[in-house]
């Protein structure tokens, strides 16, 4: 009899504790974000809050630093030699260096009154210490010193197997000049103290590193009190930490949200090119690409404009083959560019012996023309996030003169392996050897190198000679004719001149983005 | 009971060993040679066959690898895990020093998977085939579907970008842990949605159910009182599978918000091939769900009374 009403009345109560929970849940929601008081936008407006991709895993100078630790570390340690947003090299901790030899004797000349962060005051002894044997730096690129003199108080002169130009070298931020106190007698870093705009204050790990500024920094305080990198790996959130706010400056954002960024009314987005081109390099010890007419065919069937363009989201400059970037020293503004040319690359294909005739794939004496591209498959790498894309389209344009592409993304061991055992028909890479403004790239196919796939007795003469050159003139003749070389002989092909951008919000100002890619010049921001 | 538990524990030492072979073995059959790329890490990229040579030799790794893995054994058993490739601290201290914003993301998880879920499952059950049922069961498959680094991203977008009422990253606070909990709780809480759903179903449909109805106890008494807590035990079953999806959530999550968790560092340890560090995580994660599974078997005795661990194991 009253099992009609009740049930009724059953449902509206049903209803009314699920409707209490979600309201419980709901409050609960809002208890949290209220509880944990303002939540984004408490920061002392003195704090320059700073986003960044990876975290600095370690301050050793027997170590290089990875990733996005590059830009804490040039906040906090600094160089001998320093290079201008330009690349121009200008006095860093060193007044004036000279080389009495041509290159195989280097006296720098210190500063004085510089003093570390511990107020101790940076003497020759430091620097001997800093490109010490055990270094990282003396242990790959500074291989030719052999030794580091302590001349007196403010005078440090290198002794070097070969002639080389050191004071280039001595520019990258990954081996600056450290006290030795920062490091206990085993040799474990305690704490990172440099001579740079900021101290290092706290760091906790995968999250943030907190810098203060140094009050006795030698080109005056800088202007901000306090620096903080958050570690935020993913891109697109990094972005909207940005633009919500949070965050006063992202480094490395992804091509594609630059024209978006751009539109944004509180965000600047800073952008130069950089010192880095994306290259395909190829194996030039194994068919097809032994040949040059195959290499030139590849050449000239990709269209490097139309790649910058449509895949890269127009961030970056087409080289259409030529190797460095527009920004380097000794760059040959008149170089004839490999240009986009379809008939000629089938042509080039046709004289090697491979012909299109039915089906798609070129054939010669009746065997398939079928290609493996390798790339890097650790989004944290360089250019990981933006390769697997490039290597698509790259797969797409060779299709259409008949060469099958097969594209293997590859873990960094196994990637190793295969190119170590020369399995492999091309690579996607950027950079190389490529740091300020000297173009020491070439290097990377002088056939001692471990990553070269080119072995040429003239090529590798021209990259030694130009290295060594005993005078500017003479350096930048055998540079030009260097990259003329590169273009003739192939040993890679070059796709892109990277861009760097770097976004901040509207109300940081004083920020000059340097073409130096780890680079990240805080000491004259200021937040309005 | 006390006799199941030790007996399970028993067992917890038998899944360490086998998992962290496992991970061993695959961590060191991976391609590329383990000497080189520590050598490389160490010395940069022209490491020379002297200097991989004597990694090799420092680091064990001229052994075979069942040797291999019984020294590294006898010293994780002591407690010593090796130290970090990447970072030369110890790596016990890099992961318990990132264990607690795991922890209190799992925890913060599980939470907003059970508010949403059980309610939501328990009216879906006393509704059953009606429009409610049917756009919560709707709600909940969307739930499961929605790819977490997703749905971080456009909570991001809306709370912190749109509203601007929570910070998008970071850790340390009740606000900073709210949106990683929602992405990865609501995904849970689909689950928890659909077995409480058809947990409750069951239990509803049961005489004792129709009995009390039959004594004319309110229908809402009889289904938060008295069917609520039998149709849990499913639940608290797939609480302890959950726990592994909130492992494997903090991966994705942990990146996107920035948190400094055990998700992340495995994964940036697996790409820097930190032997060490992924060896120890991989330990944790299997000790934790093995432990977790214990609780809910545990649990599962106190919500039914009929279920005993006796040492003849009756009914377990």
């Amino acid at each position: 009899m009253r099992t009609l009403p009740r049930h009724a009345g059953a449902q509206k109560a049903k209803l009314r504790t699920a409707a209490g929970f979600t309201a419980g849940f709901a409050l609960l929601l809002a208890v949290m974000a209220l509880g944990a008081g303002c939540g984004p936008r408490e920061e002392v407006a003195e704090t320059l809050q700073v986003g960044i991709g990876t975290d600095v895993e370690h301050w050793s100078p027997m170590q290089f630093p990875d990733g996005d630790a590059r830009f804490v570390w040039s906040q906090v340690f600094e160089t001998l030699v320093r290079l201008t947003p330009e690349l121009e090299m200008v006095p860093g901790l060193a007044l004036s260096w000279h080389s009495p030899d041509g290159g195989r004797t280097w006296e720098f000349r210190l500063r004085p009154d510089v003093r570390f962060h511990n107020g101790e005051p940076l003497t020759a002894e430091a620097v001997a210490f800093s490109y010490g044997p055990d270094t990282y730096a003396r242990r790959t690129v500074l291989g030719p010193v052999e030794s580091v003199e302590v001349v007196d108080e403010l005078t440090v002169r290198f002794h070097l197997r070969r002639p080389m130009a050191l004071p280039h070298y001595l520019t990258h931020v990954g081996w600056p000049v450290m006290s030795p106190d920062g490091l206990d007698r085993e040799g474990r870093p305690v704490r990172p103290i440099g001579t740079g705009p900021f101290i290092f204050e706290s760091h906790s790990r995968g999250e943030r590193i907190v810098l203060r500024r140094n009050p006795d920094y030698r080109e005056g305080p800088a202007g901000v009190e306090r620096v903080v990198f958050q570690v935020i790996p993913d891109a697109a959130a990094r972005l909207i930490a940005l633009q919500a706010g949070e965050l006063h400056m992202a480094v490395k954002v992804p091509d594609a949200d630059v024209s978006r960024l751009i539109e944004h009314p509180a965000v600047e987005v800073h952008r130069v090119l950089s010192t880095f081109t994306d290259f395909v390099q190829f194996n030039t010890a194994r068919e097809p690409f032994d040949d040059l007419r195959v290499r030139r065919a590849v050449a000239h069937a990709l269209d490097t404009e139309a790649l910058v363009a449509d895949v890269l989201a127009g961030v970056g400059r087409a080289a259409e083959g030529r190797p460095l970037s527009p920004v380097l020293q000794y760059t040959d503004v008149d170089l004839v560019p490999l240009r986009h040319n379809l008939s000629r690359a089938r042509t080039l294909l046709r004289e090697a012996g491979w012909e299109v005739s039915g089906g798609d794939v070129a054939q010669r004496d009746g065997r398939p023309l079928r290609v493996r591209l390798l790339v890097t498959q650790n989004p944290n790498v360089g250019a990981g996030d933006r390769f697997p894309i490039m290597a698509e389209a790259l797969q797409a344009a060779l299709a259409r003169v008949g060469m099958q592409v097969e594209v293997q993304r590859l873990e960094s061991g196994a990637f190793r392996r295969a190119e170590r055992a020369g399995d492999f028909d091309m690579l996607l890479r950027t950079g190389y050897y490529v740091w300020g403004g000297y173009p020491r790239h070439f290097f990377l196919h002088h056939s001692a190198n471990p990553f070269s796939h080119f072995a040429d007795e003239e090529y590798d003469r021209l990259v030694e000679d130009a290295d060594a050159a005993p005078d500017e003139e003479a350096r930048r003749e055998l540079y030009h004719r260097l990259q003329r070389e590169t273009m003739e002989r192939l040993p890679a092909f070059y796709l892109a001149h990277q861009e760097k951008v770097v976004a901040a919000r509207g109300n940081v100002s004083g920020y000059r983005i340097s073409a130096e890619g780890p680079w990240l010049g805080l000491h004259s921001v200021t937040l309005d | 009971m006390l006799a199941y538990v030790v007996r399970r524990l028993g067992f917890l030492v038998l899944v360490a060993v086998v998992v962290s072979f496992i991970t061993f073995a695959f961590m060191r059959l991976a391609p590329g040679d383990p000497a080189e790329l520590i050598a490389i890490g160490r010395f940069g990229e022209h490491v020379t066959e002297a200097q991989v040579e004597q990694v090799r030799q420092q680091e064990g790794l001229e052994a075979p690898l069942p040797v291999q893995y019984v020294r590294w054994g006898a010293r994780a058993a002591r407690g010593d895990l090796g130290r970090s490739l990447v970072s030369g601290e110890p790596a016990a201290a890099e992961i318990l020093g990132r264990l607690p914003a795991t922890v209190e993301l799992a925890v913060a998880a599980l939470l907003v998977s059970l508010l949403l879920g059980v309610p939501v499952g328990t009216v879906c059950a006393s509704h059953r085939g009606r429009p409610l049922d049917v756009a919560a069961r709707g709600g909940a498959l969307l739930g499961v579907s929605v790819p977490n680094f997703w749905l971080a991203l456009l909570l991001i977008l809306v709370f912190s970008l749109w509203l601007g009422w929570l910070p998008s990253y970071g850790s340390g606070g009740l606000a900073r842990l709210v949106l990683p909990a929602v992405t990865l709780g609501t995904g849970m809480a689909a689950l928890t949605t659909r077995v409480m759903r058809s947990g409750a179903v069951e239990v509803l449909s049961r005489p004792y159910i129709r009995a009390a109805r039959a004594r004319g106890l309110s229908e809402r008494t009889i289904l938060w009182k008295h069917a609520l807590k039998n149709s849990l035990i499913p639940t608290v079953t797939v609480l302890g599978l959950q726990f592994g999806r909130v492992l494997e959530g903090a991966v994705i999550v942990e990146a996107v918000f920035g948190r400094p968790g055990i998700g992340r560092l495995l994964v940036n340890s697996v790409y820097a091939r930190d032997f060490a560090v992924v060896q120890g995580c991989v330990l944790l994660f299997a000790g934790v769900y093995v432990l977790v599974n214990l609780l809910v078997d545990v649990v599962y005795a106190w919500l039914d009374p009929r279920i005993h661990y006796g040492a003849g194991g009756a009914g377990a």
